[in-house]
């Protein structure tokens, strides 16, 4: 019952799941949680096919038959390798992780999701029981961490990306200054015997 | 050193060239910065050309690999990624300067005699670069790749007669499918980048240096005045400093916000069974994609979009002013102004969904219907133009004060 | 601005120099990725750790494994071809190598099976031609190794290539490593091989 009561209440409170609470942060910790955390949670029906891991060097498959999964849900449960990237930019599409994960309540028994129900522009119906008990009293914590995995998974490149960056840009930025004082100085010539 | 280089020219003209077209062209000194754009646009096609090979190497046009071949190239392929987002934003790189060179010879009336063929052989530039670009955007194989290649080749079908099997002439199969994607995948790497991109560039650059460069001016001076000046070093050291300016901030995309040209949908493996809530073309594609949609008739808006491209190549005889430089042409600057926002208003409306409401309280559909409207209505008036303009400043062969040097 | 034209020109050869300088550099640094973009993938480098089950060999047996698409021999020798290899002087061979910088436990030889001289895969015969000892025996053009991948004589230039390997346990056998290199380049001593991981 209190469960229920639980369950409504989240659900009039739907509008408090705005995108800032999400508070993803990208800590080498979080997205280590993250990982435990979606092996707990999420592997039992979605593979990370592209994932690469120490441990994982060509993927990580779910642990149930797709094609069960299916029988049983309505609709394949779909590989998460790019989910955070294929649902916004950056951190927005870890934030719809977030907000799917920590946004579902029922009407009249049945399953809801918020953050769903604007993505799809639908009722809110999906297919997906919640992964993280709704009642669980970590679930903001949980979903922030398996949010941050996801990111980082969809990712890959993101480290050597910043770590190379700034040296390219350092170096763009004196090539340009060097070849514009020669762009300078050659027509300077120019304009002094024009002159003379 | 110059025994060997004798050696050389005695049996192939390279020295004879390089002063042609490279060191020696007359090139006038009151170029502003707007030209400079079209070696941009070179560079960039380097840039693909090269990225486009190395991709190439690890790229696997087959439906069942061909987005998973992307992700190998992303995680396994040493510095993929780079290679990727060179490519995917390189793109972006090449449309950006094209339009930007388009329009200043829009505005300095580039495309007027003697340049006509220029302009043209610069349109089926802009047209294969078009059809690389949306070939391209198949190859990754994810749900707008695939649902913009629906989207497009329907409107083959438009054509009368034996549209629906035209249709599926191009596809190769019934919908989009492996046939569909090897031959983009073929097209795309071979015929269109390097014998009819390359040799139109070619082509370009041959009748380029044959007329001369255009000027702010518009004014036609002599090639041995002292207007012009030598490319080499003056332009070769302006063309060097701006591409690394542009280069850099092209780096920083790549580098730091990698994700902005690309569509988030497209990180989901194409799915012939659901189409995405909003199918949304590449940025470069928005005004013509707008221009389509704006026109309820399927027929009506694919002829409306083929127009809209077709009607350039008229320009040069529908802007019949004598004077080439809109700068003296006071009516001209006005309707060029409402034509440049009319075309990122049309963007706009390209990328946002029919029934969204703009921000000037219209329904997308109809502000496309207006703008559009516009669009020709600024061909339509540029005929009329010179019975009533009058230029400010009949342009004479001196160079004005205050030109002297960009 | 009070230069004169000489100034104007000696800062101009200097800028000319110290442009051509860095875009030398970043063009040599731009080249870096498409080098490296060439070289074996993080999953075929992965794929370079391999575990061989070497339970069922018997003493005298060869088994061959296909290793990052090359063969691999697994000899599992004999007394007897210990013996044999031992009294094969290491100071006359071309390509000396004593018989512990050509194995890590004598009973086993793990190497490339793949010759030195033009790349065919020798066999394993008891008898080399015109000898009276086991060994490796190249078809395409007669090269002859012992059962140490010892150079003994025809056409080949160096002793069969060795593998990284190390012995898990009885049964398991674990080939190669992760790093590109180490895998067999002109590696003929075992003591040069990078240590394999179990």
């Amino acid at each position: 019952m209190l469960k229920i009561i639980f369950l409504i209440l989240l659900a009039f409170a739907a509008p408090a799941f705005a995108k800032d609470d999400a508070e993803i942060k990208l800590t080498p910790e979080s997205i280590e949680r993250g990982r435990t955390l979606y092996t707990q949670y999420c592997v039992a029906c979605h593979g990370l096919k592209y994932y690469r891991g120490e441990d994982a060097k060509t993927g990580l498959p779910p642990a149930m038959d797709p094609q069960m999964a299916e029988a049983a849900f309505g609709v394949a449960p779909p590989d998460l390798s790019l989910m955070a990237s294929a649902r916004g930019r950056g951190i927005e599409g870890a934030t719809y992780i977030y907000r799917l994960l920590t946004s579902y309540y029922t009407v009249n028994g049945q399953i809801r999701n918020k953050a769903f129900a604007e993505e799809t522009k639908t009722d809110g119906a999906i297919a997906m029981p919640p992964p993280i008990p709704m009642d669980d009293p970590a679930l903001k914590e949980k979903a922030r961490d398996i949010s941050a995995f996801l990111l980082k998974v969809s990712d890959p490149s993101a480290d050597e990306r910043r770590g190379l960056g700034p040296w390219v840009m350092v170096y763009m930025i004196l090539l340009t200054g060097v070849l514009y004082l020669l762009n300078r100085y050659t027509w300077r010539e120019v304009k002094k015997k024009l002159k003379g | 050193m110059a025994r060997y280089l004798d050696w050389i020219d005695k049996r192939l003209p390279a020295s004879e060239f390089v002063q042609k077209h490279v060191t020696g062209y007359p090139t006038p000194k009151n170029l502003n910065y707007l030209w400079n754009f079209g070696s941009l646009l070179g560079t960039f096609f380097v840039i693909q050309v090269l990225t486009g090979v190395w991709l190439a190497m690890y790229y696997k046009p087959d439906t069942a690999l061909a987005f998973d071949s992307v992700q190998h190239i992303m995680r396994d392929v040493n510095y993929g990624w780079l290679m990727r987002y060179l490519h995917a934003i390189g793109a972006t790189g090449i449309f950006f300067s094209m339009y930007i060179h388009m329009a200043r010879g829009l505005y300095y009336g580039s495309f007027k005699s003697p340049r006509e063929l220029l302009w043209w052989i610069g349109l089926l530039i802009f047209l294969a670069f078009m059809a690389e670009a949306f070939m391209g955007y198949l190859l990754p194989w994810g749900q707008m790749s695939f649902w913009g290649a629906t989207v497009i080749t329907n409107l083959f079908s438009t054509v009368p007669i034996f549209g629906p099997e035209l249709t599926v002439w191009v596809r190769g199969d019934f919908a989009i499918g492996d046939a569909t994607l090897t031959r983009f995948y073929s097209f795309h790497t071979t015929i269109f980048p390097f014998a009819i991109i390359g040799l139109l560039v070619i082509m370009h650059l041959s009748a380029l240096h044959r007329v001369g460069s255009n000027n702010p001016n518009g004014i036609e001076y002599d090639k041995k005045g002292p207007a012009m000046v030598p490319f080499s070093p003056y332009f070769i050291t302006k063309d060097a400093w701006f591409i690394a300016l542009a280069l850099t901030i092209f780096f920083y995309f790549v580098f730091f916000w990698p994700d902005a040209f690309i569509e988030p949908v497209n990180n989901e493996p194409a799915n012939p069974l659901k189409t995405p809530l909003h199918i949304v073309p590449e940025w470069y594609f928005l005004p013509f994609y707008a221009i389509l949609r704006s026109i309820p008739d399927k027929l009506g808006g694919a002829i409306a979009m083929g127009g809209s491209i077709f009607i350039l190549f008229l320009l040069p005889y529908i802007d019949r002013s004598t004077v080439k430089s809109t700068r003296y042409r006071p009516v001209k600057k006005i309707l060029i102004w409402i034509f440049f926002i009319d075309f990122i208003a049309l963007g706009y409306v390209g990328m946002n969904a029919p029934d969204a409401v703009s921000f000037v309280g219209l329904k997308m559909a109809n502000l496309g219907v207006i703008l559009t409207i516009i669009y020709f209505l600024f061909f339509a008036l540029l005929p009329v133009l010179p019975y009533f303009e009058k230029p400010k400043l009949p342009p004479d062969k001196e160079l004005p004060k205050g030109d002297q040097l960009a | 601005m009070t230069e004169t034209e000489k100034e104007i020109v000696t800062r101009r050869k200097f800028l000319t120099g110290a442009a051509a300088l860095i875009g030398a550099v970043g063009a040599a640094f731009a080249a870096w990725p498409f080098i490296r973009a060439m070289s074996p993938t993080k999953d075929i480098l992965a794929a370079g750790v391999q575990e061989v089950d070497i339970s069922g060999l018997q003493p005298g047996q060869l088994k061959t494994v296909i290793w990052r698409k090359q063969p691999v021999f697994i000899l599992k020798r004999t007394p007897q071809m210990i013996e044999e290899a031992s009294s094969v002087k290491t100071s006359e061979l071309d390509d000396p190598a004593a018989p512990e910088e050509r194995v890590k436990e004598p009973e086993l030889f793990v190497s490339l099976g793949i010759c030195t001289h033009l790349g065919c895969i020798p066999k394993f015969v008891e008898k080399l031609p015109e000898s009276d000892v086991s060994g490796f025996y190249c078809p395409c053009h007669g090269g002859k190794y012992d059962n140490l991948g010892r150079r003994l004589g025809g056409p080949p230039p160096e002793n069969l290539h060795l593998v990284p390997y190390k012995l898990a346990d009885q049964s398991r056998l674990i080939i190669g490593t992760a790093e590109f290199g180490g895998y067999g380049e002109n590696v003929r001593k075992i003591q040069d091989l990078p240590p394999v991981e179990v």
